[in-house]
This record gives structure tokens, C-alpha cells and sequence, in this order.
């Protein structure tokens, strides 16, 4: 096992080199560039060869590359095109919060998801199990934005009241900062929860068929810990799988509620950065979106030695 | 076992017990109507073709038969002066696992993969006998060797996959006799073991019965098994026990056909090597539409106009020797019970 973690950490240096690539290439498949933006669209400068040369967008394609890979791996993450400000520093300030929002709400959606998915499986055809997956079904075809908006709308409209929205940083005050969170939180954990709740809904139902449940019937245990104890941990697997599949999901609609809510995380910024064409910002945002991503990806990974022994001892 | 003469002791007694599974496509009455009983101490053989309904009447003594689709439709399990049908679900936890223990076919599948062998020993131990902690991890340990598995302290640390099959099963063991149960119900132990560790098996399941003083219920569809392990046997056909005796009753004068079919099939130390074995012709019935009359009776190369039109119940041919057979039972004996 331990083997196998150090050959998946090794294994994230050729992956990033792909997304490097892949980050670096995308913005530059859109046409046009910061300078033409200044020169052309807003006037702020006379002469678009000369800005391009001072942005560093005339070297050669390959030379730019490896410059920002360069400095990216020594920690040197670039500067805005725009301000010359370090992409480092608005990152900072910034990847916390939209990591913050996702991961409450994956937690909110696991902590939700899996006990209504056993209670589901145990009682399988029954009144309060086709109460719960026709949830599901509504509940996975429902979007972030369009939930979003009803539920700031239709209290205003209709009792004259919204949902507070906005920012609170967790220093200033604890408690208002994950009120404030919990609502958008809570939105994107829907389609999540979702998943979860079908997931193991589906393998409970799976495991709760395996002679090891029999023996513990068997041996006299209650419904809870055969439930709880014997069969959650075998059913655990592919739903810990389905967990780390919502990672991107999670940061996805993190980014649609930061607008909604107007959070200040990654999501605007990483738009204004599109919209820009400020390469070195995009690029570092879309770097560490992925990093998360990966890191995410290898603790689910790791997750399974722990769940699973059959892995652990491999 | 009780000499003749005494009062037997019935640890359990089955009376027309009858579990069907209830299904679109009709009714398959797994088990259809058996009366038995285990005394304290014995050990009783339940034998007969796959899918003849042994399993199915063990767990329905346990009350795991899995319903829907199952449902025990009529009869009594008394055990210890209660009726088990009629028990709370509570109550019949605390005996499961503690008064009645049961093991299983597959060692493979039977043990939860993701728990080590020692946590899967003590629950039992701090749920029926309220151990904790070191007190339960030291009987652990003792129920382990007394299994023989050497290096219990560190094997209790280990999940089953890290065990061979023989060593699952004896596991099981462990588990089984872990709060010393009144009844050990072996459903088919070593049918999934090598020919080799099936013996160690058995005879660790003798042994310990004697030992601890443990009533077993061994059902197989070996009698090979039978002749050596077990005190009394019913031999079962399609939901039905038709013939009932002690081993040497049955092994050495069966007296249904289908019994006697059985005991052709396998070889025999007492007899002529080259004996041809031979399998009983036809196919088990299929237990939703049974055959009218005797349910052996498409099978059997005796059969008389009667066995269609009626079904024989269990006719005494000898001391505690019954069959339910027209032909072979049906001249000379009467209505048994
Ligand atoms: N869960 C179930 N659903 C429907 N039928 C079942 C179920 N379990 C057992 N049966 C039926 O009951 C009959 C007896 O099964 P079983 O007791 O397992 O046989 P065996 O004598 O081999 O142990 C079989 O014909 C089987 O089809
Ligand atoms: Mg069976």
C-alpha cells in the first residue's frame, strides 16, 4: 500500500505536465490577445507590436511555454498581463474560498446522501423507497443556476424577504460566514446528493444480498450495526468512487454560485480572466482547479486501502 | 445420546413446519410440512438432493428466511419451552448467534471481507455475553486455538482474505461456538472444501460438540458423511423429510427408494470397489408444480397406482425407523409419527 501511494504521488508530475500543456493551449485557441484588447478595443495603447513584444506574446510559442512551466514549478506563478500584478496573490486569496464552497458542499451532500441511501435499500419497495427516488430523479435534473434563482426570487416576490447573500470572511465572524455559506452550499449539494443517494442506495442493495450479512443475522446483531457496521463498509467503495467523480462538479457549480451569491472565490475572476485574455491569470487558475481535482482524485484512491483491506495488502 | 428406555430430552422440536416462497409465477413450497426433533447433544443429519428445502427449513428455525419473497406459513420451532415463530424479533436475536449458532456452505463468502476475524469474533462476545475489550480479545484468542489456528494473537488482527478456505470455515467455527451455543446448525460445512480439509472439518465439529456438549444439525447431501458423523438422520425429497432413522437404520437398510437411490450413488467402504455408482434417474420435481401422490413417484421404479393417487405420509418400519413410502413401508406397518 504504501508502495502504491508513492507511485500515485509520483504519478501527479507527468499528469500536471499534460494539464500544463493543455492550460497553456486552451486560452491561446481564442482569438485575439490582451494587446489587441488594449490597443484595439479600449485604446489604452498607441502601438500593438510594441505591447505585444512588452507582454511577451511575440516569443516564440514553445519559448513561452516552457518559461511559465519553468517558473511555475520554482513557484513563480506569473504576472496579470493587465497590472503586472503576481497571479500568485489574488490566488491566494481567492482558491481558499471556492475550495471552502465545494467541500462544504460535498460534505453537506455525503452526510445527507448516505444514510437516506441505506434507509432507502433497507427498505427497499416501499412507500418511503419510491419517496426517495423520485426525489433523486427530480433532484439530478434540476440546475444549480435555475434553483438558485428560485429560491432568491420567489421569497422576495412573494413575502417580500430574500435570503442574505454576500461575504463574510471565517475570521470576522464564524458564524455568519457559514450562514452565508450554507445556502449556496446547500444548492450545489443537490445534484451531488443525488448520486450519492442512488449509489448506495444501489450497492447496499448489492451487499445486503451477500452471505457475510447473512452470518451477521446470524449471529443475532441488530439491523442497525449489520446495516451501519457490516454492510456500509462494503457498500462504501464505489460510493467514495462517485464522491471524488463529484469533485469537479462541486468546483463547478462553486463558480455558478459565486456569481449568484456574489462570494468572491475563483469563479469571477477566473471568467474576467477569460475575458481578458490575461493568460497567466487563467492559466494559474486553471492549474490549481486541476491540482485540486487530482488531489482529490488520490485521496479517494488512498481512501480505498482504507475502506478495503483486499487493496491495502496488495 | 439417550439410551433406550429414557425419557428423550428434546432440545428442539419442529412440528409441521411449512416455508413457501411466494412468487409472480406461483407458490414453491421450499418446505412443506416437517416434524422433527434434536435431542440435547446429538447429532442429527439432514440430507437429500440440492434444492430439496434444507437450507431453507434450517434458517427458517433461525428465522432468516429472506421475506419477501419468503414466509414461514405454518408450524412450531420449540426450543427451550418458547416457540420460535411466535418469539419478538428482539427475543430471537438474543438467541440467534448465542443459543442456536449456525455455519454456513461458503467460508469464502460467509465472513465480511472489510472486518478483521477478531472484530467479527468479539462482537458476538460482547453482544450475548457483555465482554469488553481485553476480556473479549483473550477468549478470542482461546477460541482460535481451540479451532486450531496457530497464532491466534496476530491471526485475529488479519481480514479473511488472508485465510485459506479451510481456515474461513474454521473461523466460522470459532464464531459459531463462541457464546457456547445449545445447537450448532452446519449447513452443508465442507461442500465448497477440499476433500481433505472437508474430514479436519467435520471432525473438528465432532469434537467440539462432545467436547462442549453442543447439539448439531448437519445437513449435507453426503452420506458419507452421515454414516460417520451423525447419531440420526432425515433424509429429505422436494420440501418432505421421507424417510427418517438413526444412521445405521439408514445406511444399512434404507427403506425408501429414494434413500436407497441415494446410498447407490456414492461409494461405500464396506462394499466392492467396482461397484457401479448409480445416480438416481429423472430430475429433483420442480417445487412449484409437484407431481401428484408421492412426489418420488415419476422417479421411482416401484411405483404402484396408489403412490399417484395419494401421498404417503410417514410409515413406522422399524424403532424409531420411519418412510414415507406405499411400497416399501406400506404393507406391514401403520401411521408413524
Ligand atoms: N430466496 C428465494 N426465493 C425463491 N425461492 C427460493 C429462495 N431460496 C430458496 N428457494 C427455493 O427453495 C428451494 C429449496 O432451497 P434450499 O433450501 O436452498 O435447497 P437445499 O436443499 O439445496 O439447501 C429451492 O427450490 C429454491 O428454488
Ligand atoms: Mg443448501
Amino acid at each position: 500500500m504504501r508502495t502504491y501511494a508513492i507511485q500515485r504521488v509520483l504519478l501527479l508530475i507527468p499528469t500536471l505536465l499534460v494539464l500544463s500543456f493543455i492550460a497553456f493551449a486552451l486560452i491561446r485557441f481564442i482569438p485575439g490577445d490582451a494587446a489587441l484588447l488594449m490597443t484595439e478595443e479600449l485604446g489604452y495603447a498607441p502601438n500593438l507590436e510594441k505591447l505585444q513584444e512588452r507582454l511577451g506574446l511575440t516569443e516564440p510559442i514553445h519559448i513561452q511555454y516552457f518559461k511559465w512551466v519553468g517558473g511555475f514549478f520554482r513557484g513563480d506563478f506569473g504576472r496579470s498581463l493587465w497590472d503586472g500584478s503576481p497571479a500568485a496573490d489574488e490566488l491566494v486569496r481567492r482558491l481558499p474560498v471556492t475550495l471552502e464552497l465545494a467541500f462544504f458542499s460535498l460534505f453537506l451532500s455525503a452526510i445527507v446522501a448516505i444514510p437516506i441511501g441505506v434507509f432507502s435499500a433497507m427498505r427497499q419497495d416501499t412507500k418511503s423507497d419510491y419517496i426517495v427516488r423520485s426525489t433523486v430523479v427530480l433532484a439530478d435534473a434540476v440546475p444549480h443556476f435555475w434553483l438558485a434563482t428560485l429560491i432568491l426570487v420567489l421569497p422576495a416576490v412573494y413575502i417580500g424577504w430574500s435570503p442574505p447573500v454576500g461575504w463574510h470572511s471565517l475570521s470576522e465572524d464564524p458564524v455568519k460566514h457559514l450562514l452565508l455559506l450554507l445556502l449556496p452550499a446547500s444548492i450545489i449539494s443537490v445534484s451531488s446528493a443525488a448520486s450519492l443517494v442512488r449509489i448506495t442506495r444501489t450497492m447496499m442493495l448489492e451487499v445486503l444480498r451477500q452471505e457475510y450479512i447473512r452470518t451477521a443475522w446470524s449471529k443475532g446483531l441488530s439491523e442497525r450495526s449489520i446495516m451501519y457496521r457490516h454492510a456500509l463498509k462494503n457498500a462504501l467503495i464505489p460510493v467514495v468512487t462517485v464522491f471524488g467523480l463529484r469533485v469537479p462538479n462541486a468546483l463547478n457549480g462553486s463558480v455558478v454560485m459565486e456569481a449568484v451569491f456574489g462570494i468572491p472565490g475563483l469563479g469571477r475572476w477566473t471568467i474576467d480572466a477569460i475575458h481578458f485574455r490575461d493568460y497567466p491569470q487563467l492559466q494559474v487558475a486553471l492549474m490549481f482547479t486541476a491540482i485540486t481535482v487530482l488531489i482529490a482524485n488520490l485521496i479517494v484512491d488512498l481512501a480505498y486501502g482504507w475502506l478495503d483491506p483486499r487493496v491495502r495488502y496488495r | 445420546m439417550t439410551e433406550f428406555g429414557d425419557v428423550p430430552e428434546y432440545l428442539l422440536t419442529v412440528e409441521g413446519l411449512k416455508t413457501h416462497f411466494f412468487s409472480r409465477s406461483g407458490v414453491v413450497k421450499a418446505v412443506d410440512g416437517i416434524s422433527y426433533d434434536v435431542r440435547e447433544g446429538e447429532t442429527l443429519a439432514i440430507v437429500g438432493e440440492s434444492g430439496c428445502g434444507k437450507s431453507v427449513g434450517a434458517l427458517s428455525i433461525m428465522r432468516l428466511v429472506s421475506s419477501p419473497p419468503g414466509r414461514i406459513v405454518d408450524g412450531r420451532v420449540l426450543f427451550d419451552g418458547a416457540d420460535l415463530l411466535e418469539v419478538s424479533e428482539s427475543q430471537m436475536r438474543t438467541i440467534r448467534g448465542n443459543r442456536i449458532a449456525m455455519i454456513f456452505q461458503e467460508p469464502m463468502t460467509s465472513l465480511n471481507p472489510v472486518l478483521t476475524i477478531g472484530k467479527q469474533i468479539t462482537e458476538s462476545l460482547e453482544l450475548h455475553l457483555k465482554m469488553q475489550g481485553a476480556e473479549a480479545q483473550k477468549r478470542a484468542v482461546e477460541l482460535l486455538e481451540m479451532v486450531g489456528i496457530p497464532d491466534a494473537p496476530s491471526r485475529l488482527k488479519q481480514y479473511p482474505h488472508q485465510f485459506s478456505g479451510g481456515m474461513r470455515q474454521r473461523v466460522m467455527i470459532a464464531m459459531a461456538m463462541s457464546c457456547n451455543p445449545r445447537l450448532l446448525i452446519a449447513d452443508e460445512p465442507t461442500t465448497a472444501l477440499d476433500v481433505t480439509i472437508q474430514a479436519q472439518i467435520l471432525e473438528l465439529i465432532k469434537n467440539l460438540s462432545a467436547q462442549l456438549g453442543t447439539a448439531v444439525i448437519i445437513i449435507t447431501h453426503n452420506l458419507g458423511v452421515v454414516a460417520r458423523y451423525a447419531d440420526r438422520v432425515n433424509v429429505m425429497y422436494a420440501g418432505k423429510i421421507i424417510e427418517r432413522g438413526t444412521a445405521i437404520d439408514i445406511y444399512e437398510n434404507p427403506q425408501h427408494p429414494y434413500t436407497q437411490g441415494l446410498l447407490d450413488s456414492v461409494p461405500r467402504l464396506d462394499e466392492d470397489r467396482k461397484r457401479k455408482l448409480e445416480s438416481i434417474e429423472g430430475m429433483p420435481p420442480d417445487l412449484m408444480n409437484l407431481p401428484a401422490g408421492c412426489a418420488f413417484q415419476p422417479r421411482c421404479k416401484y411405483a404402484i397406482e396408489r403412490c399417484v393417487e395419494e401421498t404417503p405420509p410417514l410409515l413406522t418400519v422399524g424403532d424409531g425407523h420411519t418412510a414415507a413410502c406405499w411400497v416399501t413401508a406400506g404393507s406391514t406397518s401403520e401411521v408413524g409419527a
